[in-house]
């Protein structure tokens, strides 16, 4: 089905719990009456899903290169002597 | 890399030189090593991130203490999860099952969609996870305007949305 961009976008406010109180309660109507929304609601909620854990991966991901960089480059020797003191080593 | 990227990495080495010292010296003093203050230090990066993009941080201490307040509450409760193997719900983040527990069809499904339309993934990325405006996406995109990248973004979340409905009902083991 294809939705126009403002459903489109309130979708994206009723999932992102975004739509004021009135607005939610006549969109959770349309839902019920509209199976077709509903569905379109529930694939839209596992995009937003999808991305979540795709934008969570690349930012660990980003937190690794950080961490070897201070752990691994010479210009970070002093915080590294400073922290493997901290554990012994 | 884009400017986008090279920001957070300079925010995120900024972090971590600052940062990192007073939460390995937490860990090392209630006696974990120097991997479990790694792990404990990016779990902690990614709620700040999460919570600073959303705009729901209001620091009233350094973002240095902030980082060291919310390591201390992972630690504890990793500490907790050890001693009783109880399930548990950390600052409310953790709506998302951890990677390793997906089961294969979600990383196949984010691999396909990668190699259906990487940019699309980037552009809705920007928008819905670090919760950049329209003027900055169509910065970042090369788009002409707030409305072109609209207009763009509409297209690419029907189409991901379009793909992943498709895809998804091949998997007899999808779910996220």
């Amino acid at each position: 089905m294809k939705t126009s961009a403002s459903d489109n976008q309130q979708i994206d406010c009723y999932l992102l719990q975004q739509l004021p109180a009135g607005d939610k309660l006549v969109f959770d109507a349309k839902l019920m009456l509209c199976p077709e929304l509903k569905d379109t609601m529930e694939w839209q909620r596992k995009v937003h899903q999808l991305i979540q854990l795709r934008g969570r991966q690349q930012l660990k991901a980003q937190i690794k290169t950080v961490e070897q960089m201070v752990f691994s480059q010479p210009e970070y020797s002093s915080f590294r002597q400073k922290i493997s003191r901290l554990f012994g080593l | 890399m884009t400017t986008m990227e090279q920001q957070r990495e300079d925010w995120l080495l900024k972090l971590y030189t600052s940062a990192f010292p007073a939460v390995a010296q937490y860990i090392s003093r209630h006696g974990g090593n120097l991997d479990a203050a790694k792990d404990i230090f990016q779990e902690a990066l990614v709620i700040y991130y999460e919570k600073a993009v959303a705009g729901n941080l209001q620091l009233t201490h350094s973002e240095k203490a902030y980082l060291l307040g919310i390591a201390k509450h992972l630690w504890y409760h990793a500490q907790q999860k050890q001693k009783s193997h109880l399930s548990h719900d950390v600052l409310n983040y953790t709506e998302l099952p951890e990677e390793e527990l997906l089961i294969p069809s979600t990383g196949r499904l984010l691999r396909y969609l990668e190699a259906a339309g990487k940019k699309c993934m980037d552009m809705l990325q920007a928008f819905y996870y670090d919760k950049q405006n329209m003027r900055e996406i169509a910065e970042q995109f090369g788009l002409s305007g707030e409305r072109s990248a609209t207009v763009q973004k509409h297209k690419c979340l029907e189409k991901v949305r379009d793909k992943v409905k498709e895809k998804a009902l091949t998997y007899e083991d999808f779910c996220i």
